[in-house]
């Protein structure tokens, strides 16, 4: 009798050290994970005075003052640069990508299998191969530090990443109803439109969500083909590096002011981003 | 009438691969035909002549493309398989019934992955700082003295290897947790009523069962890690000395720092070959798996 009491209390104790040490994990988990970002937050709170005290500052009066620079100065035009950029190219790649994906999805020819395959390897080319030949076009035709040249770029990846996408979301879809409506004398055209589109919205939306992440946090692409007029956020930070050595607070504001949108906007369209980013290798 | 609407899909498709065909096989093209010229932007009077396969031989012989090669094979080889560990060890603590606030969680641990790749660069550079850095401080309470994390050849190259891990475990994390959520509970109940422990229903259901997504995580991560540029730059440029200098790096260095545009052409087909041929075998092996799977 007593046995069992005692065994049943250690199995209680047993439970209990379990759960001390899952929630250990998650809090390393956690801790290894926001640390960075809980840094350059706090940086861009301080004075360049308390950037520079060692050991390192952990309390202190905070201050808004680098963003109210900020705010004022060229990181603003960078901030619209990069909205620009991401927005024309998201809207095109949606526009260009949907009757792609519907099509490919929808018709089962041999082809189908050759343009998915096409639009994986497109993930796997280096960006200087896109970026050298682009380099040297733009040069030739004066579009160098244009919003063109970075638009049709960007689109070398969110092109081929939104007909992914798409295509996988309606291969999931029941074809009778379009079926259906086709029967009722509806066009190709307005089935696609009028039926599959709007059960689409919000795996459209989590597409062009992700694709504007990608462009908003592209880099290379942007630091070779931009100037003084088009540069975008990312390029812009790695301006702040002057031969004096770098800006720590105005990095970490600019930086804290680019990724907000971003972590939000991704959050958003968190379920679909294991199939994004696997490129519809993995159905969640 | 369906037949019709046939052709019509077919017309659906024609622009847009029209358009993707253009801004992706017209550079591919054109990187073709600059890697058999020798074409070098600061020497205009040369023009571009044609080289045959110059270019090619330039590259293999050149000893800083097996350095970097060899930089490349760790900083993928380690970045992968730890990323992927780390992933794997979230995945099945944020799958225990115990814990909550699940979606919580989930979502910071996502985090790192939408930043901007530059912003992560900046901010692990600040944190490696010598001078003003905490982790330097930090590992300096506990007895450690590394004063120059990134100047110092010997660490750059693992210094910046944390950092991609940090960047891209959520990645292994995500995948890796959607599948394990998808195998059937069933079998784990039989298994516990069969008195089969945690750790025995982790070796013998759930590695197992995730087997292809393991491998999707390993493909997609090896073709990044291949192509991992931004962070590199940000932080290092390849330095100190070519401690740090990765493929990208060596092929970004070849356009845009010397200007040869023929080299640099040659070069990214290299890499692009190089970044196919091993995902081929990956695919090969996840198609492998999938009829596995069918015929069981």
């Amino acid at each position: 009798m007593s046995r069992r009491v005692s065994s049943g209390s250690q199995y209680r104790w047993r439970k209990v050290g379990v759960l001390v040490g899952l929630y250990f994990l998650v809090g390393l988990f956690l801790v290894w994970t926001l640390f960075p970002i809980y840094w350059i937050l706090l940086t861009s709170l301080k004075t360049t005075q308390q950037v520079n005290t060692m050991p390192p500052l952990f309390f202190f009066r905070p201050t808004l003052e680098t963003y109210a620079q900020l705010l004022g100065g060229d990181a603003m035009l960078s901030f619209r640069n990069s909205l620009i950029v991401s927005s024309v190219t998201v809207l095109i790649g949606l526009v260009v990508g949907f009757p792609a994906a519907y099509t490919l999805a929808r018709i089962r020819f041999r082809a189908r299998d050759q343009v998915n395959f096409f639009v994986l390897s497109m993930r796997m080319a280096p960006a200087f191969a896109f970026l050298v030949p682009y380099y040297l076009t733009f040069r030739f035709l004066q579009l160098l530090d244009s919003y063109l040249a970075l638009i049709l770029i960007n689109l070398t990846f969110t092109l081929p990443f939104a007909i992914w996408m798409l295509e996988s979301v309606i291969t999931e879809m029941p074809v009778e109803l379009e079926e259906a409506a086709m029967v009722d004398g509806c066009t190709r055209t307005s089935v696609m439109w009028r039926i599959v589109a709007p059960l689409m919205a919000p795996s459209v939306a989590a597409t062009a969500i992700l694709s504007f992440v990608f462009c908003w946090n592209e880099f290379f692409f942007a630091y070779v083909l931009s100037g003084t007029n088009t540069r975008t956020m990312p390029v812009m930070l790695t301006s702040l590096i002057g031969l004096m050595g770098v800006d720590w607070v105005k990095m970490s504001a600019a930086s804290t002011i680019s990724i907000i949108p971003t972590i939000i906007l991704a959050l958003l369209a968190q379920k679909f981003l294991v199939r994004g980013l696997t490129m519809g290798a993995v159905k969640a | 009438m369906i037949a019709r609407s046939r052709r019509l899909l077919f017309y659906f498709l024609l622009p847009p691969l029209i358009v993707l065909f253009a801004i992706t096989i017209y550079p591919f093209g054109f990187g073709i035909y600059n890697s058999f010229h020798n074409w070098v932007l600061y020497k205009p009077q040369l023009g571009s002549p044609f080289v045959g396969l110059d270019q090619y031989v330039r590259i293999f012989t050149d000893s800083n493309f097996w350095l970097a090669l060899k930089d490349t094979l760790i900083y993928v080889s380690l970045s992968v398989s730890f990323s992927i560990l780390l992933g794997f060890a979230q995945a099945l603590v944020l799958s225990r019934d115990e814990i909550k606030a699940k979606g919580l969680i989930r979502s910071i641990l996502i985090i790192p992955l939408v930043v901007a790749p530059v912003v992560v660069g900046f901010a692990f550079r600040f944190m490696y700082n010598a001078d003003l850095g905490v982790l330097p401080w930090l590992l300096e309470q506990i007895g450690i003295r590394i004063p120059r994390i990134l100047g110092d050849p010997a660490w750059a190259l693992y210094a910046v290897i944390l950092v991609d891990i940090w960047n891209q475990t959520p990645l292994a994390f995500l995948v890796l947790l959607a599948a394990i959520q998808s195998i059937n509970p069933e079998l784990y109940e039989v298994a516990s009523i069969d008195g089969s422990s945690y750790w025995q229903s982790l070796r013998h259901i759930t590695i197992p069962l995730l087997r292809r997504a393991f491998l999707i995580v390993l493909l997609i991560r090896t073709i990044d890690a291949f192509k991992a540029f931004d962070i590199l730059y940000v932080m290092t440029e390849g330095g100190p000395g070519r401690a740090t200098e990765v493929l990208s790096i060596f092929g970004y260095r070849l356009a845009f720092v010397g200007w040869r545009m023929g080299t640099a052409s040659a070069f990214a087909l290299i890499l692009f070959y190089i970044i196919v041929g091993i995902s081929t075998l990956y695919i090969r092996f996840i198609k492998e798996e999938e009829t596995d799977v069918s015929t069981r």
